[in-house]
């Protein structure tokens, strides 16, 4: 009966310590700095390089800690982050990304680290303006035949209202024969 | 010459330009009908113009509705003239002659309406001029805007000229029996038509031209709209043979159309004695022989899906053949197709009330076959989620009736303006016969008649007594 009893006390303990043990950890983490490096400007379609720092209080690198890079967005009435990447930081504490800037528009990238046993959440922001007016969508072919194309359609067009103007030439001689016969009111027509 | 003044040609000069002359009750009656409806429909537009689309039935799952289905409708009637016109043409079929100039007024008309029906299904018509203004050459969309004005264009010059010569015939014998606006339209129209030999062989080019090239045309109009569907990415469209299948449907409701407004307008201008029983039954057989090639097209079509019943084609099959479709689908397949075969085939039903039933029914039966292309192929669910339903709002079924309304009040109007009957090309055939058999051909016209005519007072121009020649 008694060894129920400290079974049953173990039990109830032993999460209660766990939990004790971690928030301990949380509450000793240590802080951690996160610089977010971005071009300042880019044009529409170029492709950069983003590159998030993460280093702690002491500026020594923190290596393996997974970086999130994010923007604000809004769609009609919804609004929230959208997530761009995730990159773990290497040696040096880099978490290095590519971003596409599609949007003519002033984009604002964040950086994101949400922290472990040892350091504390850290973010970063960035500003990038990105200016352009490129054709971004370029749609390709599955298969390229030699001389199927826009001008094969403008060619068939061109051939059919060709037609039509030359059946309209064909009109105006008509109307020219007419003027020079005759009037014959009431005459064979057909 | 006295005797093709008081003979036939005559006789079918007074009936045909008869109804230019004379308006009776009943037609004032009939277009006020009409008109009354298109204004409803306009009403209606005007409803939705105001709130939105959300006043029709349509929503993001079934897109499409009654617009795309009347328009597809509508243009397929639209083949009905021209190209069976052309077609009767090249062969040189002889009993064509009365039918023609009907079926190439159903081409413009039928067209023109159905051409209205996706500015309709635009939300925001203002935005029209997009299309041409940033439309994509590798568009469908912009392919049908293309082959379709191409289409229009072609079908008024090929109805315009062969209606020269009975324009000429107007401004000539009409004189003051027409008011003065129409008098001067004959005459612009006509454009200085005396019959000479060399007006005739430039007629005899421009409608050579004309009917050969038609025929390509109107079979791309077709298809390219068949290709609205099947370049989409939906399970029940993923066809290959859609085009020449749009095409047939197409020839077979414009062969039903031509019937029904060719018995309409034969009755109301008294045109038995040159639209005869005969004329139907030859157009029936047209219908019959269609029957089979599109029964031959659902029959490839659903067999070598449904054997294969890949990706959503159970779900499309069960929708249509025994579940929510299936009125649709079988009141098409028997009653579009299997019984107006029947009609055709058995000759104690293929009679002139026989063939009006059996192009009244494939009529019905084709615009059931567009109402499932579209509204069955949208339903098909493109990701996870329940299927929807298109419930057709009243705005709709108003602009539905306004564009039959319009499509019967264009004809009614045009009926009035030129001859319904191609007057030269009859009378030349007839001319043609009276050669060979004068006394049968004398009892075979009709007497009738109260158009007064202008006396013949000038003799005709050298070269004048023949028809613009072989090409017709």
């Amino acid at each position: 009966m008694r060894m129920h009893n400290v079974r049953r006390a173990l039990l109830v303990l032993l999460p209660l310590l766990l939990l004790l043990a971690t928030g301990r950890a949380a509450l000793a983490a240590d802080p951690a700095d996160l610089q977010l490096q971005a071009p300042q400007e880019a044009t529409l379609g170029e492709q950069v390089t983003v590159t998030a720092v993460l280093r702690d209080a002491s500026g020594t690198p923190i290596v393996g800690a997974p970086v999130i890079l994010w923007s604000p967005a809004q769609f009609l009435s919804t609004g929230g982050a959208v997530q761009l990447g995730k990159v773990a930081t290497n040696a040096r504490g880099e978490a290095t990304f590519r971003y596409e800037a599609r949007t003519e528009e002033s984009v604002v990238l964040n950086a994101s680290f949400s922290g472990d046993s040892r350091y504390s959440a850290a973010q970063a922001s960035a500003q990038m303006a990105v200016q352009g007016s490129a054709q971004l969508y370029q749609s390709s072919a599955g298969v390229r035949v030699p001389g199927v194309s826009v001008w094969l359609l403008v060619g068939l067009l061109g051939g059919v209202w060709g037609t039509y103007l030359a059946v309209m030439v064909l009109l105006t001689l008509i109307a020219r024969e007419g003027a020079k016969a005759p009037s014959r009111a009431g005459g064979q027509h057909g | 010459m006295d005797k093709v003044k008081n003979g036939p040609r005559e006789q079918l000069e007074r009936v045909v330009l008869g109804p230019l002359v004379r308006t009776g009750k009943g037609y004032r009656l009939l277009v006020g009908g009409l008109v009354l409806v298109v204004l409803w429909a306009l009403f209606a537009y005007s409803t939705q113009l105001r709130d939105g689309l959300i006043v029709t039935g349509m929503r993001d799952r079934i897109l499409w509705g009654f617009y795309i289905i009347l328009f597809v409708f509508f243009i397929g009637i639209s083949h009905a003239g021209t190209l069976i016109s052309a077609i009767l043409r090249v062969v040189k079929a002889q009993w064509r002659t009365p039918v023609t100039r009907m079926a190439e007024f159903i081409t413009v008309v039928a067209l023109s309406v159905g051409g209205l029906m996706p500015m309709l299904d635009l939300g925001r018509p203002d935005r029209i001029p997009n299309l041409v203004l940033f439309g994509r050459w590798q568009s469908p969309i912009l392919w049908d805007v293309l082959s379709i004005s191409t289409y229009l264009t072609g079908s008024i010059i090929y109805l315009y000229l062969p209606l020269i010569p009975d324009l000429a015939i107007c401004r000539d014998r009409l004189g003051n029996e027409v008011p003065g606006w129409k008098r001067w339209f004959f005459r612009v129209a006509s454009v200085g038509w005396q019959g000479t030999a060399r007006q005739k062989k430039l007629l005899s080019i421009a409608l050579a031209s004309m009917m050969v090239l038609i025929i390509p045309v109107a079979v791309s109009v077709h298809t390219v709209v068949s290709w609205i569907f099947a370049m989409t990415l939906r399970e029940p469209w993923n066809s290959t043979v859609f085009g020449a299948y749009f095409v047939a449907g197409a020839i077979f409701s414009g062969i039903a159309a031509i019937i029904l407004v060719m018995a309409v307008l034969r009755r109301a201008f008294h045109l038995e004695a040159y639209i005869t029983h005969k004329h139907f039954i030859n157009l029936g057989y047209m219908l019959g022989g269609f029957t089979l090639i599109m029964m031959y097209f659902n029959v490839s079509e659903y067999v070598v899906t449904g054997y294969k019943m890949a990706g959503e084609t159970s779900f499309h099959f069960v929708q249509l053949m025994v579940r929510e479709y299936a009125p649709f689908f079988w009141l098409y397949t028997i009653g579009g197709m299997v019984l107006p075969g029947l009609i055709i085939l058995f000759p104690k039903t293929r009679t002139f009330t026989g063939v009006l039933v059996a192009a009244g029914l494939v009529l019905v039966g084709m615009w059931m076959e567009r109402f499932i292309i579209v509204v069955a192929g949208l339903r098909v669910p493109l990701m996870p989620y329940d299927p929807s339903w298109y419930v057709p709002t009243w705005v709709e079924w108003s602009i539905m009736a306004g564009a039959f309304a319009m499509f019967g009040l264009v004809i009614a109007v045009f009926s009035k303006l030129f001859p319904v009957i191609s007057i030269w090309e009859v009378a030349e055939q007839y001319e043609e016969h009276e050669v060979k058999e004068a006394p049968a051909l004398g009892r075979s016209l009709p007497a009738t008649g109260s158009l007064r005519m202008e006396p013949t007072s000038e003799p005709p121009a050298e070269g004048a007594d023949h028809g613009p020649g072989g090409t017709r």
